[in-house]
């Protein structure tokens, strides 16, 4: 280690001290005395050594200011250098941080994602659904798609609950989010055992690979990158105005008993009163800091949920709509049509 | 709605309009939001809010400025911070990533004198190294070959690190020299009779299983802070020092081997791998990792600052355990299982 590699302002660490060693040698010395280094310099450079001594204590100059600022050759310097570093006597000497956001920013700079990702956006469920051509089947596909979402929904989150870097407000945020969401699964049961599916069937069941997508990125983002799943919860969260309206009167024509209907619309009230789309903006505020790099980072994963969530809804038209059925892949055999058209949506 | 969450110098990001009835208006890239003052507040002075949210000016600033009162001016604020219309002028509350990991090298090192370095394996080893049983210098080599062989277990969680790109590609190439270190230390292992098939059915210390899974832990849980601690695990005391023979030592360790004349067929694959770590310059790896975290919080880093006495402790545990086990001659030098 013959130069700064990875300081940006390298100094002397605070607290190692140096003292004059004769006429000719400081001696340098950190934590106690125990560690310890004496450098013998020419009688008639000694006084420019002490000087750079007090430059490199300031931390002021850059690595490449501070090469230009020695005293001595550059085979000395790499040679100082390297016996301050093994001895832990160097610190970094920039104080401020690099470019960031707060919480509450990096929210502003989500939620501007989002609109600026929503118009591009275009859900051939809500279109069936407007224009009256949705299905029986594709009602029923809906709730089987919400029903995985709020089974996968604990076992997505609980990943996030292990970790220890996000301060304890958002841990105890992310706690009482995942306490809420707990059983909601249980509610969409009642709904699809309206219509002849039960819970041990329900367990046989693959979702959607658009469905499936979004709990896995849900899932690792719970693992391995906290915050991209809270700034997720909104777009994950937020009601989808009318869409409840139109679901309600559709599930009336085709004859769907109010027993399916009326599960779906208790579990979309419980996350409208319980406010579940301001988590987001809840936690993120208690986060004091956040890198470029990690709104950026945050940001794609908005864009892309809420992507995805519309690719659940052109998979639920595609595949219940080609006669694709209940997805128990255990038996019977596979609806090759169904799985053609699933696997070609746009 | 979250009323109390509040920005300190707020930056609105809308243009402020009139409308065609005079009514206030905010306008997005991507829309057009009507907004209407609160009870006693006339338009005017709504309006000269909204265009007062520059991010320069605090909520009590505003409040002396307009007329309105700190209070309603919180009101007014808050459901278009819920809207994703407010970022925060005020810089966040951060310092340097480098100048955090530096403070928290400040810890490690006193408590790597305190607790590690005076604790009776260093002491012993570095003072009177004549005065450890070989077995001790054996079981340093056993327990080390047992920590790399699960080093995958803490290293790879890192692989993916989402946050930086710079730092992620760093800890692959990190994993990629880490990568069969084992093999190389195995080696060391055959003058004692032990062998790979051996070891794979031996189990470590609870000591140096405490600090593998410490470390896996932190790696999954707290990433930041295990990387601050692979300066430590990889540091060398010693890179110059000379060996009695004349041969480059490389750390401590090895030169105590070298004092006491413990065979060349051990100590040779040791000090391979001592080279391989001081070739890459693994010792400034978390600095190098810590060049490209752009900041910390204080909260985070007084966390760190309390973790770092455990793993100092399981530390200096991991080396103390081995003295205190392998001393013992009558010990087994591997603690096997049946199958």
């Amino acid at each position: 280690m013959g130069d700064f590699e990875g300081f940006q302002r390298p100094m002397l660490r605070p607290g190692v001290r140096w003292t004059d060693h004769g006429k000719t040698g400081i001696e340098f010395s950190y934590l106690d005395g125990r560690r310890f280094i004496e450098f013998e310099f020419d009688e008639d450079r000694a006084a420019e050594f002490h000087d750079f001594a007090a430059v490199l204590a300031e931390g002021r100059l850059s690595a490449g200011e501070l090469a230009a600022a020695f005293p001595g050759t550059p085979d000395e310097y790499a040679e100082m250098i390297e016996a301050f570093d093994e001895q832990g006597m160097l610190a970094e000497g920039a104080k401020e941080a690099g470019p960031g956001l707060s919480g509450l920013s990096a929210y502003a700079v989500l939620r501007r994602q989002a609109e600026a990702v929503r118009p591009a956006l275009h859900s051939p469920l809500i279109a069936a659904l407007a224009d009256g051509t949705v299905t029986r089947e594709q009602l029923i596909g809906y709730a089987i798609e919400y029903w995985h979402i709020t089974h996968l929904c604990p076992r997505a989150l609980a990943p996030a609950l292990a970790r220890d870097d996000l301060g304890i407000e958002v841990w105890e945020a992310l706690m009482r989010f995942y306490m809420t969401e707990r059983n909601h699964d249980r509610m969409m049961e009642k709904s699809l055992k309206a219509v002849g599916i039960d819970r041990r069937r329900l367990l046989r069941v693959q979702p959607l690979p658009a469905t499936m997508a979004i709990m896995a990125s849900l899932g690792v983002y719970a693992y391995n990158f906290p915050l991209a799943l809270i700034a997720t919860l909104f777009p994950m969260e937020e009601p989808e105005l009318d869409f409840l309206d139109l679901f309600t009167a559709r599930c009336a024509d085709l004859g769907l008993p109010e027993e399916f209907v009326k599960p779906i619309v208790a579990h979309s009230e419980v996350n409208e009163d319980e406010a579940h789309d301001a988590v987001t903006l809840d936690m993120l505020a208690d986060v004091p800091y956040l890198s470029v790099e990690t709104v950026r980072e945050c940001a794609k994963a908005v864009a892309d949920v809420m992507e995805q969530r519309c690719r659940v809804d052109a998979e639920i038209v595609a595949w219940y709509g080609n006669g694709g059925g209940v997805r128990d892949f255990t038996a019977g055999e596979y609806p090759v049509e169904a799985g053609r058209a699933l696997t070609q949506v746009a | 709605m979250s009323e109390s969450i509040l920005p300190v110098k707020p930056r609105l990001c809308a243009r402020v309009e009139s409308g065609a009835a005079g009514q206030v208006e905010l306008h997005t890239p991507t829309d057009v939001l009507d907004v209407e003052p609160p009870e006693g507040v006339g338009t005017e002075a709504f309006r000269g809010l909204l265009e007062r949210l520059d991010g320069a000016a605090t909520l009590p600033e505003l409040a002396a400025d307009t007329g309105i009162e700190t209070d309603t001016v919180a009101r007014i604020l808050a459901p278009a911070v819920a809207w994703g219309l407010i970022e925060d002028g005020a810089e966040p509350e951060a310092g340097s990533g480098p100048a955090a990991l530096s403070r928290l090298e400040d810890v490690l090192n006193r408590l790597l004198e305190d607790l590690v370095f005076a604790g009776p394996f260093w002491r012993t080893l570095l003072t009177e190294p004549e005065a450890l049983p070989p077995n001790v210098y054996y079981g340093f080599g056993l327990e080390n070959w047992f920590f790399l062989f699960r080093e995958n277990e803490f290293d790879s969680a890192v692989l993916a690190l989402p946050e930086s790109a710079e730092v992620r590609g760093m800890l692959n190439d990190f994993y990629h020299e880490e990568h069969r270190h084992d093999d190389v230390v195995v080696r060391a292992f055959a003058y004692l009779g032990i062998g790979r098939e051996d070891l794979l059915r031996a189990r470590p210390l609870p000591t140096t299983t405490a600090l593998i899974k410490m470390l896996s832990w932190w790696a999954r849980t707290d990433p930041l802070f295990f990387l601050a601690t692979i300066g430590v695990l990889e540091g060398r005391l010693d890179p110059d020092g000379d060996g009695s023979d004349g041969k480059v030592a490389y750390d401590s360790f090895i030169a105590a081997c070298d004092k006491v004349g413990l065979a060349a067929e051990f100590v040779e694959p040791l000090r391979a791998h001592a080279r391989l770590n001081a070739g890459h310059d693994h010792g400034a790896v978390s600095r190098e990792l810590f060049a490209c975290v752009p900041g910390v919080d204080a909260d985070t880093e007084s966390r760190w600052h309390a973790k770092a006495h455990l793993f100092m402790e399981t530390y200096a545990a991991f080396f103390n355990g081995i003295a205190s086990y392998y001393r013992d001659p009558a010990r087994p030098l591997l603690r096997t299982s049946e199958l």
